[in-house]
């Protein structure tokens, strides 16, 4: 593939038209050579702007906004791996605080995934318009063992977050913490009771 | 302070039709495939409104109520009797917490679906209906948690065991896109 070339009087009309003085000799040789595209925070920030393009947050709450830059974090994580790696390495990058790679979660995520698509399928579209899971106006029809099966998956999810306590055990530790968070002096004058 | 950070979700159906699309699951509206199920019961709905908890400024009145219901949970252990235990745990469910109580809010959240799998469990799954209903109504606004995810499992069980099938899909389905958010916020 030809790269395409320099046009260096139209870098330096749009740079005067910016007010700006024109490429200096260092930044001529970088552009001829190429190596912006190439230096690190420059590729990032054109490679992050490159992927965020798709996704359009405007009307996202904050933790929606927060997740989805989350996905972008870990593409751009992939990105890297492939670039570090070479046109055939599918190892992921190192991702500090990113999601995926590596985690004994990801099967779950996995899995997961089937199952909430499955279930997801189940949601009826009416042929004359009106859109299935679309509020009390929506129509559906469900067959039973599928309600069944989903039922299984939500309550297998259920399980594998479960903490392991009891209600009861969960509620004491909860008043504990409560107490803890709590001033002692607004805990003591709450069970003082007058005597 | 209870930070609240609604989630619309207007994307589900556009997902359920693009994978009932893509995998040629999703059923005609006509009623010649209907399951059992599928004939009796209320619409389908399965709108979801969220809102991140947090647990707030700790207050007196907080205090007394998580320790209320603490000492409630505590009773129910000791009640042999299902039916006397749900009504143990439904006396507690009586008292409402304090507002913007984060703590406080989820404790609610799982007397509530303690109270239910009971009356389940005591074969009541109308009982169980009664009580989750109103607290995970769809146009309620419900918190990003487990407790509110179990909820709908159960408002999903009570509603299959009495027939509404259309509240049991949609509870399954409420609980699941809870509990997708509950595993991606999760991972580190």
């Amino acid at each position: 593939m030809s790269e395409p070339k320099l046009d260096l009087s139209a870098i330096e009309r749009e740079l005067a038209e910016l007010g700006e003085d024109g490429p200096s000799a260092e930044e001529l040789a970088l552009l001829e050579g190429g190596a912006v595209e190439h230096s690190g925070p420059v590729a990032s920030v054109v490679l992050l702007s490159e992927l965020s393009q798709p996704h359009a947050f405007d009307d996202l709450s904050e933790l929606e906004t927060h997740r989805g830059w989350r996905k972008v974090e870990a593409r751009l994580g992939d990105e890297a791996a492939k670039r570090a790696g070479g046109p055939g390495s599918t190892e992921p990058a190192s991702k500090p605080g990113g999601a995926g790679s590596g985690s004994p979660r990801r099967w779950l995520y996995a899995a997961f995934g089937v199952a909430a698509a499955a279930a997801l399928t189940l949601i009826v579209v009416d042929p004359n318009g009106n859109e299935g899971n679309q509020g009390s106006e929506a129509s559906a029809s469900v067959d039973a063992e599928e309600l069944a099966a989903m039922g299984k998956e939500a309550r297998g999810l259920l399980d594998a977050i479960d903490d392991g306590k009891t209600d009861t055990e969960r509620a004491q530790a909860m008043l504990a913490d409560y107490e803890a968070r709590l001033s002692p002096s607004d805990a003591g004058d709450d069970n003082r009771g007058g005597g | 302070m209870t930070r609240r950070a609604h989630l619309g979700r207007p994307w589900i159906a556009a997902l359920a039709l693009a994978l009932g699309l893509s995998f040629g699951l999703a059923a005609c509206t006509d009623d010649s495939g209907l399951g059992e199920a599928g004939e009796v019961g209320s619409e389908l709905d399965a709108r979801l409104e969220t809102h991140v908890v947090l647990p707030g400024a700790p207050s007196a009145e907080g205090l007394a109520y998580v320790r209320a219901v603490a000492t409630a949970h505590a009773k129910a252990d000791a009640e042999p009797d299902l039916g006397a235990r749900a009504s143990v745990l439904e006396r507690a469910l009586e008292q409402a917490p304090p507002a913007d109580d984060g703590s406080a809010e989820l404790l609610r959240y799982n007397l509530a679906a303690r109270a239910a799998q009971t009356r389940l469990d005591a074969d009541q799954p109308e009982r169980a209906l009664t009580l989750l209903q109103p607290l995970l109504a769809p146009e309620r606004s419900l918190p990003v948690d487990r407790a509110s995810a179990r909820g709908l499992v159960l408002l999903g069980d009570a509603a299959a065991r009495t027939g509404d099938a259309n509240l049991a899909m949609g509870s399954y389905a409420r609980a699941l896109e809870i509990l997708t958010m509950l595993l991606e916020e999760v991972e580190p």
